[in-house]
């Protein structure tokens, strides 16, 4: 049955999310964006449910040593970085 | 050039800006209430049905089993054994109460077979609808009043092949517990409950006189659930 | 934001926003209910909610989806879009406790798992009342939530600003699916004319002010479009401005284009670039707000920073780098002015890099004077004369 796996599927999905949520939310944020460092209760359970959706991506920066947000890729960024004009 | 600009961390907004935006606000306060009136208002599938929820009574009767679980209430004056045999006979002189039990589910009629046709009183909520009458009866509240008296089976009266046009709805929602309980928002709760076992009906509308309620059965009296659910169209 | 990370970052505006936003809501919930109890007392109270809270949520996700477009068309609209989050946030809400009621009442109790049942209880069978619309309600939740969840700055900052609106664009598959989820719901059983007709104005309006504020922007982007070697400069300009084209710096618009503390937009290196002027000088930066990716050219500047037209986010505009405290930045452009006309040069610097405001001298500024009058030729002549 396809939409009972997919259920499943989505479920343990996100009781993993939860899992990791906890440890995250307490010690990863701050580790991967310095600016959470001192974010309050309210902060860190508003992030809650987003890393419940999207913990591989965090998990992965966090195991990563990743230290600070990325930044981000537009047209300009890309020709500043490459030294290079289009 | 009008040369104001609008930040929001300031405290006030420049006077234009602030114009506009209490006319915005305003026309969407008057969205936030023309539009659930007009809605409201244009409900069109809202009927007349009643589920006591809440209001728990005894009922006695008479319990069948087939087709489908139904309790046959005497009308005042009709109430012992013989007057009840006549009751199935012409079932004018008695009041029929489909009965189902809570949620989606029908009344398992393996587990009541023991008191069919046979006198018993049991606890439960009233629902209805025009001239139908049902009841979802509490678990395990029946009880036999006469465990003696076995009454049979009412007498087949065939009407002859006709072509009807309807709707086939879950008779508990329908009937009551849910209002609007029909068409395509209520549908997958319909085939929930008839899969659970409540009775399914022909909902016959007619142009002029009030609507008919069929209760669908197969050709030898047994529920169709089953085939009403895997049927197509 | 550079600095930490807080719940909400109140302000009166904000608190202006929430206020009107939850009176709004609390308004259509109250007297949606508080009508259908009236016009029909049998209704079954959860039924009457869970119309109360679907309708009010489509409601909101059409003037969510309005407010964009509004405020391209006129900036005046621009305090809606402030706080626009909560809007979303207040949309989700409503809809997941539609679809919670949903579930408990159409779903829960029976021989299936509510949730499962959501999927399974709609065989298809050809006809149209038959087409499951209650999956596309439940994906268009999905959507929501992930909108909701990821909706804090934290998540603007660590996922980036176009991947954070690449995932909010989402918000059309869920109007799209919303949409499905309505013609072949409710209206399959509610046809009063009144009710299609109010869902049709709804489609009519989110689509009509998305298409109108599109097509003004493809006119504005294709006049304002500039590539190093297509846009020579005209024949009579090449005679005063030959240097500049020699090392690759594009001439741009006139300094007289350009109002004092505003920006002119052109399209330069595959993406916009703002050149605004203030205090006699020029400097020009890419467009992109670090925060959303609002319009920093439609922006102006304030106490001598660039402000974001969207969130107010600022910028100095020598060096693209926000005052401290804050941290965002954004690449800068070298520039330069000569005979009333902004050069600049293709190559973005990377963000937060100084470049050298351009001076509008008095030869420029009264170039500028003329160039105001439209007379070019006199423009050609001064630039002559001054060589
Ligand atoms: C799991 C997700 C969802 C499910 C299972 C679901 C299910 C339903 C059902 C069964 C109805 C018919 C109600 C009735 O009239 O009896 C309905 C109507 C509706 N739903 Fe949903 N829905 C979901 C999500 C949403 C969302 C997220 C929205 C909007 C943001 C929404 C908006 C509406 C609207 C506008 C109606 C018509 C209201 C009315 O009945 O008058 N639904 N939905
Ligand atoms: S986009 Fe939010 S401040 Fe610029």
């Amino acid at each position: 049955m396809i939409a009972a796996a997919f259920l499943i599927a989505l479920g343990i999905y996100l009781a993993c999310g939860l899992v990791f949520a906890l440890p995250f939310v307490l010690v990863g944020a701050k580790r991967i964006d310095p600016h959470a460092a001192q974010g309050p209760w309210g902060f860190r359970l508003l992030i809650i449910p987003g890393v419940m959706a999207l913990w591989p991506l965090l998990l992965r920066r966090w195991a990563t040593g990743v230290k600070e947000p990325p930044e981000e890729c537009n047209a300009h960024r890309r020709a500043a970085r490459k030294g290079v004009a289009p | 050039m009008n040369d104001e600009f609008y930040i929001g961390w300031e405290a006030k907004a420049a006077p234009g800006i602030g114009k506009t935006l209490r006319k915005a606000v305003v026309c969407l306060l008057v969205l936030a209430v023309l539009v659930p009136v007009l809605l409201a208002m244009s409900q069109r599938m809202i009927g007349v049905s009643v589920f006591e929820w809440g209001a728990v009574k005894s009922f006695t009767g008479v319990l069948r089993t087939q087709p489908y679980p139904h309790l046959l209430v005497p009308r005042p004056g009709t109430n012992d054994y013989h007057t009840l045999q006549s009751v199935i006979n012409s079932p004018a002189s008695a009041s029929a109460y489909h009965l189902v039990a809570p949620w989606k589910f029908g009344l398992d009629r393996a587990s009541i077979a023991t008191f069919d046709g046979k006198s018993v009183s049991l606890k439960g909520t009233l629902i209805y609808r025009g001239n139908q009458t049902m009841i979802e009866v509490m678990p395990d509240s029946i009880r036999a009043t006469n465990t003696a008296s076995t009454i049979g089976l009412p007498s087949v009266v065939p009407l002859g092949r006709q072509t009807l046009l309807g709707e086939i709805v879950d008779s508990k929602c329908f009937l009551g517990v849910m209002n609007p309980g029909h068409l395509t928002p209520h549908r997958a709760c319909a085939i929930r409950c008839i899969s659970g076992g409540v009775p399914p009906v022909l909902l016959v509308r007619q142009k002029d006189g009030p609507a008919i309620y069929l209760l669908l059965v197969s050709a030898d009296g047994k529920p169709v659930n089953k085939q009403v659910l895997y049927s197509r169209a | 934001m550079g600095v930490e990370y807080v719940s909400v970052q109140w302000n009166r505006q904000k608190k202006f926003y929430d206020a009107v936003l939850v009176g709004g809501v609390a308004a259509f919930l109250v007297i949606f209910s508080v009508l259908t109890k009236v016009l029909f007392p049998r209704v079954t109270d959860e039924i009457m909610l869970i119309r109360a809270f679907g309708t009010g949520a489509f409601l909101l996700l059409h003037i969510i989806l309005c407010i964009g477009p509004l405020c391209r068309l006129n900036p005046q609209f621009l305090p809606l879009l402030y706080n626009r989050r909560h809007a979303g946030v207040t949309c989700f809400l409503l809809g997941l406790i539609h679809a919670a009621l949903v579930v408990i009442t159409y779903h829960a109790g029976s021989d299936t798992n509510p949730i499962l049942s959501i999927f399974v209880s709609s065989p298809i069978n050809g006809s149209v009342s038959s087409v499951p619309f209650q999956p596309f309600g439940f994906f268009a939740l999905i959507i929501l939530f992930l909108m909701a969840a990821t909706s804090h700055d934290f998540w603007l900052a660590n996922l980036s600003a176009p991947v954070w609106k690449s995932l909010h664009m989402l918000v059309y598959v869920a109007y799209a699916l919303l949409v499905l989820h309505v013609t072949f719901g409710v209206i399959q059983g509610e046809g009063s004319p009144l009710y299609v007709g109010t869902v049709a104005l709804g489609l009519v309006t989110v689509l009509g002010l998305h298409i109108t504020a599109a097509r003004r922007e493809v006119a504005l982007d294709s006049e304002s479009r500039l590539t190093p070697h297509a846009s020579r400069p005209t024949e009579s300009q090449s005679l005063v401005t030959s240097s500049p084209t020699e090392d690759e710096f594009v001439d741009a618009c006139a300094v007289a284009d350009i109002s004092e503390n505003r920006a002119r937009i052109v399209c330069l290196s595959g993406e916009r670039v703002a050149i605004f002027k203030y205090e006699g000088k020029i400097s020009a930066v890419s467009n992109v707000c670090q925060h959303q990716n609002g319009p920093l050219g439609e922006g102006k500047i304030v106490s001598g920073c660039i402000t974001c037209p969207w969130h107010g986010y600022q910028y100095q505009p020598d060096t693209g780098a926000s005052p401290p405290p804050f941290v965002e930045k954004i690449p800068t452009f070298n520039v330069r002015v000569k005979n009333g006309r902004v050069f600049v040069h293709p190559k973005p610097n990377p963000a937060g890099t100084r470049a050298k405001p351009a001076t509008i001298d008095g030869s420029s500024r009264r170039e500028e004077a003329h160039s105001v009058t439209g007379n070019s030729e006199s423009l050609v002549t001064l630039a002559a004369t001054k060589k």
